[in-house]
């Protein structure tokens, strides 16, 4: 969609038009609904959940979308981000309690289970990334942690981290161009 | 501050990776919002992650939309979010000021409406205080009418008084007439007129009583309208009386000529 399309369609769900909400469902579901899945480790029911949840307080708060920090996109993303990671957090208070490093390997597993072999994927590229600049991706991205958090996580200095998230961050920049990915 | 060394630090990989602590992540909107290099950066990155996230979607199963719209749905129809409220709160004053700018004008227009009527009352008022004035004038002059008819019945009536009727003289019209109520004892005459030829302009008409065969003067009288009973001066035995045309002002001596009524007294009775 164009960027005036999108503000046309954002003015309408703010004066509560359902059909205009139910395209913005139809044209995002499908990218919230897989970030949600891969922070929820697959696990379905959660990530269906989640996704109704992410909705509905995109519905709510519509209005407090400030087109100045980002696109809908990316407000979007992050409102998906933050409840699939409160819902995984919830979630795993829930069940027996895991070690750190036990979670991060088990989700590992998962993601790489869900690889495809056909077409290009986001693992894919984070594959090619250095191990240890992977982990910051993961951790941070899809797990909800901080810098510090992981810092702390790996018992690695925090300034390592941060120059490490930014290698890790131009080198995926980089792959992605190359490889042509997009819409 | 050094730009470029913000965007080297990684600070902006780590906002848009939403590993950054709340204090950082304000500094980065703080910082995008001051420089556009950075907001470029940070636009870019967040396009980065935009893309990630479009690679191999999975759509989820249907009802999770149905689930959504059905609870959307169910929300009461008015609910709008903070910004709409303002605007219904606008219109409500826009249209409670209307209202009020109406009531004000159907106000004034009655009260105009009224105060019209009211000068048009004020206006009759006026003009029947006026007719009133003139209903009540109109009634002296009736009530002074009554008097004389009735003084005249009275002198018709009283036992004493002595009717004198005076016919037309020689050469004068016939239908000239009058009427001498004369009180014996009184001596008070009273004259009422049938008819005499209105007078010019320069003369009037005189009373003569005549006694001894010697005219007397019992003064002059001014025609004005019909029936009119004159009181005139006293008499102590008159023979006859007789009524003529004189100079305005009348005379020493009646103009013989211009006697146009006369009656002699009748004491056979």
């Amino acid at each position: 969609m164009q960027e005036t399309e999108i503000k046309i369609l954002i003015d309408k769900i703010i004066n509560r038009d359902r059909k205009a909400f139910e395209k913005l469902y139809d044209d995002y579901c499908a990218a919230l609904y897989t970030l949600t899945l891969k922070i929820l480790g697959q696990q379905e029911h959660l990530a269906e959940d989640a996704l109704q949840e992410t909705f509905l307080k995109i519905w709510n708060s519509i209005h407090t979308y400030n087109a100045d920090k980002g696109s809908i996109y990316t407000w979007m993303l992050n409102i998906a981000r933050n409840t699939a990671i409160d819902k995984l957090r919830a979630n795993k208070k829930n069940n027996k309690n895991q070690s750190l490093e036990n979670n991060v390997i088990t989700i590992n597993k998962k993601i790489y289970d869900t690889q495809k072999t056909d077409g290009i994927g986001l693992y894919e590229v984070l594959n090619t990334l250095l191990p240890e600049q992977k982990i910051l991706i993961e951790m941070a991205y899809y797990q909800g942690y901080t810098q510090e958090e992981i810092a702390q996580a790996l018992n690695i200095p925090l300034g390592t981290v941060k120059t490490r998230m930014r290698a890790a961050m131009l080198d995926l920049r980089n792959k992605l161009n190359v490889s042509e990915f997009g819409r | 501050m050094d730009v470029k060394e913000y965007i080297s630090s990684g600070i902006l990989e780590a906002y848009v990776l939403g590993a950054c602590s709340e204090q950082e992540s304000k500094e980065v909107e703080c910082m995008s919002h001051i420089y556009p290099e950075i907001k470029q950066e940070l636009i870019s990155l967040q396009q980065q992650i935009e893309k990630f996230s479009n690679q191999n979607s999975i759509s989820p199963p249907a009802y999770v939309k149905r689930n959504i719209l059905m609870q959307i749905n169910s929300e009461k129809r008015l609910q709008i979010p903070k910004l709409n409220n303002s605007k219904g709160n606008y219109l409500l004053l826009k249209y409670g000021m209307a209202a009020s700018i109406l009531f004000l004008i159907v106000t004034i227009v009655i009260a105009i409406y009224i105060n019209n009527k009211l000068l048009i009352s004020e206006n009759k008022i006026v003009s029947l205080t006026a007719e009133n004035n003139t209903i009540k004038k109109e009634n002296y002059t009736l009530d002074s009418i009554i008097q004389q008819k009735i003084a005249a019945l009275n002198m018709l009536t009283a036992s004493e008084n002595e009717i004198i009727p005076l016919y037309s003289a020689q050469n004068k019209p016939e239908q000239s007439e009058a009427v001498i109520f004369w009180n014996k004892k009184a001596k008070d005459v009273c004259l009422s007129i049938k008819y005499l030829p209105a007078p010019p302009e320069n003369k009037q008409y005189q009373l003569w009583a005549i006694a001894n065969n010697t005219p007397v003067d019992l003064g002059v009288f001014e025609i004005n309208s019909k029936d009119e009973i004159f009181l005139m001066k006293k008499t102590d035995n008159p023979d006859a009386f007789a009524i003529t045309l004189e100079p305005k002002g009348g005379s020493i001596n009646p103009t013989l000529n211009e006697m146009y009524v006369i009656g002699k007294v009748d004491y056979t009775n």
